[in-house]
């Protein structure tokens, strides 16, 4: 199995660019390329992924409410969103007197940045014969639980510095929400990490990935926990209470026009898949081999995909919830769920069952 | 800590206002301390504007006050006029109207039903709500040519007869409707969530009811049972089978039952209306030959009917010229939007938006 930066560089030395025979400096230049590749290929295809559920979502949509959906742009409207990213580009650029530039400026870029990282951190197994690990530091969990706490940092800048009394309401609620959920998701989170501590690096995505058993099952609350936080996490219905465009008209991301009201936009959806990927991941095993040798990316893929129906199919169905319900569900309810879960897992362990 | 109330300007340009309703929030945080629905953006003068056109003319001006449930408003003038001027009404145009209107009810609440739902950040049922009520346009479009602005109920009867094709369609609507709103019903009614949004939220007692002077579905979910249809009868609904429903609930869940009840008590109605219509004259003949536009009378008049929203009241006062002297109208809507202030103080954000949905204000009827 050969790793997908080990493949980059062999391709580039292939292409006559190897600065790995002028010493030291030059292996360091030679894997800063290899790695600027590696994160413009997940860039892409991050974003293909992302018009990918755009496209699905409302066409789910649509067909549960009775709809045709996106259809007059191209075969079956798939064109649509062309469309509309060259109508955004279009718009014009506002921003408020009251605001303020540069934060207001930056947010959108701290949200779609880190995103984007968090897809890096991804294992996405092994497609015929490709190892698809981008990043092979030994804490991606950490990782990429730091980079999905970032982007809704992202959404608080947007709130407060937009000098807009809905948008600072939405950026409240966006810090609020973000406390309730994020606690009780990295617990849960931990009870994972303590039931393979004994079986090598549990902090490792890729070899959480690789254990035989689908976490979910070990770990039903766990799991639960972990699936309503993810929920949370990506802010929509019912927990998008930074949002609620019927209480706070658009919240946090009211005064945004054009191309950064659709970078936000491209975030939501971005985070959808990327809690599909996650939790697929982290309880179901994630891109490992199934049947097939070389299908663990197919694999994870249709696992994510699962997901994602879950996850749209929720949003689709569900009235919000209120915000002070939130609070107290992800603080009365989920921690201490989160909190027996852990001391289920110490307790598989230490009685030796795992 | 130090506690910082913050005046919030929710409206006229907002998503979940049902329109052009402006309410200036103090918020302590999320909590309401006080909210003042402040109105008049959607005023067109219908009133005064009354007083300068004929009697048949001012039915316009009805058809877009409330132009969710636009028969009823047509039929509180129709039917004040005809006491003022003393016209006849052929039987089978009472029944047409009766069936007419209680149709509309059904179409008036389905619109509040899905709007709700979107007020509570769900999509989908909207749609399907609208779906049902695309069926009730469609059979009004048979019966006056239009899908909003019917001008249908007319002085002296109706517009047009009901046509051979309409019946099918009424009874196929008849037999579908009920499955139809109980599968709509089942998605609200077994939602956590949303039982969580509604019940216990935006109290209204029934004192309180009484002296906002509210009527309609509002009222009766506070506990009173007092509906115009029972308490004094017109058209012919002394002589039909129906019920008044009511919740002792008082707030946001019990409106919306009592609304959902409604529904099925209206296509009651609609169907003993539509069974018993007679054969014979549609339209007053006297006025086919001579033309609405001889109407007048002098003295004053009040009908009042019950509309989607509640009492609706029309005062005319004639001076026995062939134009109106004076035309008042007494909007539910608005009675009912006066209590919001002591309904929504102390909930939260979400709360407001819910409870206001649950009045059903229509603003073409607030600001006339």
């Amino acid at each position: 199995m050969i790793n997908v930066l080990e493949l980059i560089n062999r391709i580039l030395i292939y292409l006559g660019i190897n600065f790995g025979m002028y010493g030291t400096y030059g292996q360091y230049v030679q894997e800063i390329l290899v790695y600027l590749i590696a994160s413009l290929l997940i860039l892409l295809a991050a974003s293909i992924t992302i018009i990918i559920v755009i496209y699905v979502f409302r066409k789910y949509m649509a067909d549960l409410q009775q709809r045709i959906g996106p259809n007059r742009v191209g075969p079956y409207g798939i064109l649509q969103l062309v469309a509309d990213a060259l109508k955004i580009f279009g718009k014009e650029d506002i921003i408020p007197d009251r605001a303020d530039p540069l934060i207001f400026r930056f947010a959108p870029y701290i949200v779609f940045t880190f995103l984007v990282l968090s897809y890096l951190v991804i294992p996405y197994g092994n497609l015929f014969g490709i190892d698809l690990t981008f990043v092979n530091v030994k804490y991606t969990l950490l990782l990429l639980i730091a980079f999905s706490a970032i982007a809704p940092i992202g959404e608080v800048l947007a709130g407060f510095s937009s000098g807009n009394k809905f948008s600072m309401l939405g950026a409240l609620r966006a810090a609020a929400q973000d406390l309730s959920y994020e606690i009780p998701m990295v617990i849960s989170a931990l009870g994972v990490v303590v039931l393979l501590s004994g079986t090598g690096n549990s902090l490792n995505l890729s070899d959480i990935a690789k254990n035989p058993w689908p976490l979910a099952i070990l770990e039903p609350i766990g799991f639960f926990v972990f699936f309503i936080a993810m929920v949370a996490k990506m802010a929509v219905v019912p927990f998008d209470l930074p949002e609620s465009e019927s209480e706070l008209v658009s919240g946090f991301n009211v005064e945004y026009s054009g191309l950064r009201f659709g970078i936000f936009y491209l975030g939501v959806f971005g985070s959808i898949f990327l809690a599909s990927l996650f939790i697929s991941v982290v309880y179901l095993g994630g891109g490992s081999d199934f049947i097939f040798y070389g299908s663990g990316y197919i694999w994870l893929l249709i696992k994510a995909f699962i997901f994602m129906f879950i996850f749209l199919t929720l949003w689709i169905a569900l009235p919000r919830i209120r915000v002070d319900r939130f609070m107290n569900f992800g603080w009365k309810i989920l921690l201490p769920l989160s909190l027996i879960n852990l001391v289920w897992s110490v307790m598989l362990v230490s009685l030796g069952v795992f | 800590m130090e506690e910082r109330i913050i005046d919030v300007n929710f409206g006229p340009q907002h998503p979940s206002t049902h329109g052009v309703l402006r309410l200036k929030v103090k918020l302590n945080g999320e909590t309401i301390v006080e909210a003042h629905p402040i109105i008049g953006y959607l005023h067109r003068n219908a009133e005064k504007l009354s007083e300068s056109k004929f009697y048949p003319s001012v039915l316009i001006f009805m058809d877009r006050l409330d132009y969710v449930s636009n028969h009823n408003m047509e039929l509180g003038y129709v039917l004040a006029v005809e006491k003022l001027a003393d016209v006849e009404v052929p039987e089978r145009a009472q029944w047409i109207r009766m069936m007419v209107v209680e149709l509309n009810r059904i179409a008036s609440h389905l619109v509040w039903l899905g709007t709700m739902g979107l007020d509570l950040g769900m999509i989908t049922p909207f749609f399907y709500t609208f779906r049902e009520r695309e069926k009730i346009v469609q059979m009004f479009e048979m019966l006056s040519g239009a899908r909003l602005t019917y001008n249908y109920i007319s002085i002296g009867g109706v517009y047009k007869d009901v046509p051979n094709e309409f019946k099918e369609k009424f009874m196929e609507f008849y037999n579908e409707f009920p499955k139809r709103l109980e599968e709509i019903q089942k998605i609200f009614d077994e939602n956590e969530i949303f039982i969580q949004r509604m019940k216990g939220i935006g109290y209204l007692s029934p004192e309180d009811a009484m002296s906002y002077s509210i009527t309609g579905p509002v009222l009766r979910a506070s506990g009173i049972n007092y509906d115009i249809r029972k308490k004094f009868p017109y058209l012919h609904y002394d002589k039909v089978e129906f019920e008044v429903p009511t919740s002792k609930g008082c707030d946001n869940y019990a409106r919306y039952q009592v609304r959902i009840e409604e529904m099925k008590q209206s296509l009651r109605i609609a169907k003993q209306a539509f069974d018993r219509m007679p054969e014979g004259e549609y339209f007053n003949p006297l006025y086919r030959k001579q033309g609405l536009l001889k109407i007048k009378g002098k003295g004053e008049v009040y009908s009042r009917t019950e509309s989607p929203r509640g009492e609706f009241g029309v005062y005319i006062v004639g001076d026995g010229t062939y134009r109106p002297y004076r035309v008042r109208i007494r909007s539910p809507a608005f009675h009912n939007l006066s209590a919001t202030n002591i309904m929504v103080r102390g909930l939260k954000i979400a709360d407001m938006i819910a409870t206001i949905s649950t009045l059903d204000p229509v603003f073409g009827e607030v600001d006339r």
